[in-house]
């Protein structure tokens, strides 16, 4: 079936392609970019952060003075830095990554499928996930610049900012679009066109996490979808959705129907981030799943309990938003709810993670580089997870919320969490999109650089958010609790920056692999899943033989095999 | 289509009747208005800015003396300050040439000086931060286009070009970090306007001979206008009397 | 009054209620920490014990279910604990319990792109009506000056307090959302536009802090600090004096 593509044009090849693997691959080249811009934007606000008031160096001279005063940054621009920065690395960055990238290319090869069940859905889901980008990006060149009120956009602050916040508004209305698409496409995908005998509790982790994902994403957006077009109507049709009457903005009243509600936009705000959350992180626990079975030799413990965890995960991601409103004068009766749901959503978020931590013994560990992140994942998102403990909790998050605590917790969790999961996805699958090894050599030295410097960025913040610093201050030492701690907040910037230099091994590992001569093996680390049924790299339409699947996805060292892995589409172990 | 063609027309009749301006003959400018700006009644109360709680950097500008708002100063000898008095209609037609330079909206001890200025369609409003401390200049445009830009202590000046005439209610700024800082800026085509100082007295010079509105501003009590004609070599004296009576 | 000091765990708690917060922090800290170190000493051990070696092999069923289970429960019903003995009511405290007698001082506060407005009802102790069309640049707190009972009030811009004495606070916000963070009192609430939040609080010994925002609303959120002074009655008293003096009420 794959043979008739064979000759299109670069254009239908590269650009508007509708295979999933040029798909991913387009999704992941595009949100690498995306992350390692959102990333240059946080490290000129490292800058302000650590040495307020004195010039950018290089980057400040050019600069156009609306957003910098000599060189020095201003506070509109920081702010505006700071919006840009969640929106591009949470919606441009890791969601195209972790779904689009990785649920892209390697679902339907997991799931023994020649292609996603909706081809050209997928394409387009890309294309308005591009054009989202570009008018989110476009928006700095604005007048009045990009979006600056922060990543949640809250009214009535977004509706009175400037044009920059309608660019963000748009882009959002385009890349919730995207977002959908996926989602309905993952979720027809893998309840459809599985292959013969991948029944349900034959499916690998990751396709169950892409799964949930595909859910949460299509039940958790509409909402969001719905309040920005609000927003929008509010800022640009007079209506009033989220403007209660009688605002007095800058010694004027404003001129708006009023009536409505700021805290609505809140809650509908976050309904969709809350599960947006898991979002960001059960695709990449999907992949430190992969890569753990793998490398540990043995079956993951507990494959069962940590499906059911997944279901738990997903079904009460729903019912926990309002932890992050407990400061908005909401009543004790309503925060005891929330405060419950959120306790009992760290269970199955504790059964996963010890799960993992449990598969490693009696294993055989191979340290391979996707290992090395894999394993470094487990602490780091359990920092992330339980310093959720106390934001979780209406009494001390009286004191921590708004903090750099909260920062560093959700950091920990997408940051060495799902980051660090999507660099193990890179390593443990470049060879079978490229056909070649990334070096291990380079591997081991940005592992280690990242896993330091990402603690160093993000454990001090830890400490200011104790100390009772606020986020989103363009000049924290203006408070005394904020001057106490201006060290770790020098120390939180030097670590950002080392960690953008450790992530130059990577990038050349990344290119110049590719031009290696050597090829690597068909199935390189011995594994047992689907995809590495293919030949390398997978031809348009997947598989050469329609695959058939005999057993379970992590079926290792099973006593009495004559090797040490037994995939689940060979028949018979001799 | 013939009335896309007249719509047309008209369009190019109106850009050249724009462009028809004369240059200005300062020989025709003989004629003058003066007056002043009475108060009558009682003062309304205000409260005195307290500085130090918010920003203890304003409050030592000023010795820690708590600064009265500028909204409504009465002077001494009963008139009204701030007003701003301008030749509202009569004075079109004629390319006046422009002052050199900037207006100057110096920001001193958290409070513009000065309070209520008038300058040139054309000419750029500077902004000067004289304090210890960051401020913003927000100027809400109704005409010309709104403007925020941060200005942290000892930043340089942030200038504005006003491309449009805006005199009437003139153009708000205000520093939203300080939010008791209000200053209003007239942007006027020609240069016949006047803002009443400590005496209350206004003075509108070199005026062609001719009949004029002249329209007085009050950022409380708003506008009252009057006309008066004027001859050749003339000066007509006019007196606005604050509050309106209503 | 000394000076406060400020480090790297959390800031001095002056506040009555604040010492259950800390406990509840500190506890929930040590717990995280038992974890943490539980949890990783276990993987570095398994990382040392089953590295890949020649001569090592996996096994397919190392352990039976049963000792993650019971690790599993622990963590729930220490959750458990910790929401039914300390969060639920400590929160109540917080937000229901407010004061009925002990002569609360009460106060009005305004937010506003970006500072602090405290509005003190003066000596005759009423507030003067007070309205969204009555804000202007020179009347912050939106009063109505012709309401004799605004006459004495007091308005300033920084907030001042007795110790030993709860204090109610009336949040309201002008323009886009705020929210009033003193972290030496363990109190951040939100200031919502178009509501009237009343929040309580008491302190249990004096000092000159600050009281800052914690929710961006806009580009001078970072200057939107005011001095939070909390002092002896009297001196309290002394205050409230010389700003009804300064008032000046025979000035216009």
């Amino acid at each position: 079936m794959s043979d008739e593509h064979s000759d299109l044009g670069f254009l239908r090849k590269y650009v508007f392609s509708t295979d999933h693997k040029t798909i991913g691959i387009q999704y992941g080249i595009t949100a690498l970019v995306f992350l390692f811009f959102g990333f240059s934007l946080m490290m000129m606000m490292r800058w302000q952060l650590a040495y307020p008031g004195s010039a950018i160096p290089i980057i400040g001279g050019l600069l156009p003075d609306t957003l910098v005063d000599r060189g020095a940054m201003l506070p509109d621009f920081y702010n505006q830095l700071g919006a840009m920065h969640g929106t591009i690395m949470v919606f441009m960055g890791i969601v195209p990554l972790a779904v689009g990238a990785f649920g892209n290319y390697v679902v339907p090869l997991q799931i023994g499928a020649p292609d996603m069940a909706f081809p050209r859905l997928n394409m387009m889901s890309y294309q308005a996930f591009v054009i989202g980008g570009i008018v989110m990006l476009a928006s700095f060149f604005l007048p009045g610049g990009a979006a600056s009120s922060g990543w949640t956009s809250y009214a009535p602050l977004a509706v009175t900012a400037t044009t920059g916040q309608t660019f963000w508004l748009i882009g959002m209305i385009f890349l919730i679009a995207s977002s959908l698409l996926g989602a309905l496409n993952f979720i027809v995908t893998i309840l459809h066109i599985r292959a013969e005998g991948l029944t349900f509790f034959r499916l690998p982790f990751f396709v169950w996490s892409q799964l949930v994902t595909a859910f949460l994403l299509l039940l958790a957006f509409p909402p969001l979808q719905a309040a920005a077009i609000f927003q929008l109507m509010d800022r640009l049709a007079g209506t009033s959705f989220f403007l209660p009457s009688g605002l007095v903005v800058g010694g004027e009243q404003i001129v708006a129907a009023g009536g409505g509600s700021p805290l609505l936009w809140q809650h509908l705000f976050w309904f969709l981030a809350h599960p947006e959350v898991y979002v960001l992180i059960l695709p990449g626990m999907g992949i430190i799943a992969e890569v753990i079975a793998n490398n540990t030799r043995k079956p993951l413990w507990g494959y069962r309990p940590m499906v059911y965890s997944l279901l738990v995960l997903g079904f009460l991601s729903f019912g926990v938003w309002a932890h992050h409103m407990y400061m908005t004068g909401m009543g004790t009766t309503m925060s005891t709810f929330f405060q419950i749901t959120t306790m009992i959503i760290s269970i199955p978020s504790v059964i996963i993670l010890t799960c993992l931590v449990i598969s490693l013994w009696g294993a055989s560990i191979r340290f391979s580089v996707a290992m090395l992140f894999a394993l470094a994942f487990l602490p780091m998102f359990g920092i992330g997870g339980l310093t959720g403990l106390p934001l979780g909790l209406a009494a001390p998050d009286a004191h921590l919320h708004d903090t750099y605590y909260v920062i560093g917790h959700f950091h920990y969790v997408v940051a060495p969490g799902t980051i660090f999961a999507m660099f193990a996805g890179i390593y443990y699958w470049y060879p079978k999109a490229t056909g070649r090894t990334l070096n291990v050599t380079l591997g081991k030295v940005h592992f280690w650089l990242s896993f330091i410097f990402m603690n160093g960025v993000f454990m001090p913040m830890m400490f200011e958010g104790m100390a009772g610093v606020s986020r989103r201050l363009f000049d924290p030492t203006i408070y005394d609790h904020g001057a106490a701690v201006h060290g770790l907040t020098v120390m939180t910037s030097w670590s950002a920056w080392c960690l953008a230099a450790a992530q130059i091994p990577f990038i050349i590992n990344f290119f110049w692999s590719m031009r290696k001569t050597e090829r690597a093996e068909e199935n390189p680390w011995q594994a047992t899943t689907l995809e590495w049924a293919t030949p390398t790299p997978p031809p348009h339409g997947n598989f050469t033989e329609t695959p058939v699947v005999y057993r379970g996805p992590y079926e290792y060292s099973v006593p009495g095999a004559d090797r040490d892995f037994s995939p689940q589409y060979v028949k018979q172990e001799a | 289509m013939r009335l896309f063609l007249v719509l047309i027309s008209l369009f190019f009749l109106a850009a050249a009747s724009g462009a028809e301006d004369k240059p200005w003959n300062p020989a025709l400018g003989t004629a003058k208005v003066t007056g002043s700006v009475k108060f009558e009644g009682k003062a309304p109360r205000m409260r005195r800015i307290d500085m130090a709680g918010a920003d203890a950097k304003c409050a030592e500008m000023h010795g820690g003396e708590r600064q009265k708002p500028e909204t409504v100063i009465i002077n001494e000898n009963g008139t009204l300050r701030n007003v701003f008095v301008w030749v509202k209609t009569g004075a079109e037609g004629w390319k006046f040439p422009m002052p050199e330079g900037d207006a100057l909206l110096d920001q001193k001890g958290c409070m513009y000086t000065p309070h209520v200025q008038g300058m040139r369609q054309g000419q750029s409003l500077s902004v000067k931060t004289s304090d210890p401390t960051a401020h913003n200049v927000h100027g809400f445009g109704k005409k010309n286009r709104s403007f925020n830009r941060s200005q942290p202590a000892g930043a340089s000046n942030v200038a504005i070009r006003m491309r449009r005439d805006e005199a009437s209610p003139p153009m708000k700024v205000k520093c939203d970090i300080h939010p008791w800082m209000n200053s209003f800026v007239a942007v006027v085509p020609h240069p016949y306007f006047a803002v009443t100082g400590p005496d209350g007295s206004f003075e509108l010079p070199n005026l062609p001979p001719g009949t004029y509105t002249i329209e007085a501003w009050h950022e409380k009590y708003d506008v009252m206008e009057q006309t008066v004609t004027i001859g050749d070599g003339e000066t007509q004296t006019l007196e606005f009397t604050y509050p309106t009576k209503s | 009054m000394n000076e406060p000091e400020y480090g790297w765990w959390l800031p001095p708690n002056v506040s009555v209620q604040g010492d259950d917060i800390d406990t509840m922090i500190n506890v929930i800290h040590w717990f995280m920490l038992a974890l943490f170190v539980g949890w990783g000493a276990f993987m570095v051990f398994c990382l040392v014990r089953f590295r890949e070696r020649p001569g090592h092999v996996a096994v397919y069923k190392p352990i039976k279910a049963g000792f993650s289970k019971w690790l599993e429960v622990g963590v729930a019903v220490a959750e458990a604990v910790i929401l039914a003995f300390f969060a639920m009511p400590v929160w109540a405290k917080i937000k229901n319990d407010f004061p009925t007698q002990d002569n609360p001082v009460v106060i009005r506060v305004v937010a506003e792109q970006f500072k602090w407005l405290f509005h003190y009802p003066g000596q005759d102790g009423k507030f003067g009506r007070t309205g969204v069309e009555f804000y202007a640049d020179d009347n912050p707190a939106g009063l109505d000056f012709d309401d004799e009972d605004g006459f004495d009030d007091i308005t300033v811009r920084g907030l001042h307090f007795p110790v030993g004495r709860p204090v109610i606070a009336r949040l309201t916000a002008k323009d886009v959302i705020h929210s009033f963070k003193m972290p030496v009192m363990r109190i951040t609430q939100d200031l919502i536009p178009g509501m009237e939040i009343p929040i309580w609080f008491e302190a249990k010994s004096t000092g000159k802090f600050q009281v800052g925002c914690a929710q961006l609303c806009g580009l001078g959120h970072y200057e939107m600090k005011a001095d939070l002074i909390i002092e002896s009655p009297e001196d309290y008293q002394r205050w409230l004096d010389e700003e009804h003096a300064a008032l000046g009420l025979d000035d216009y």
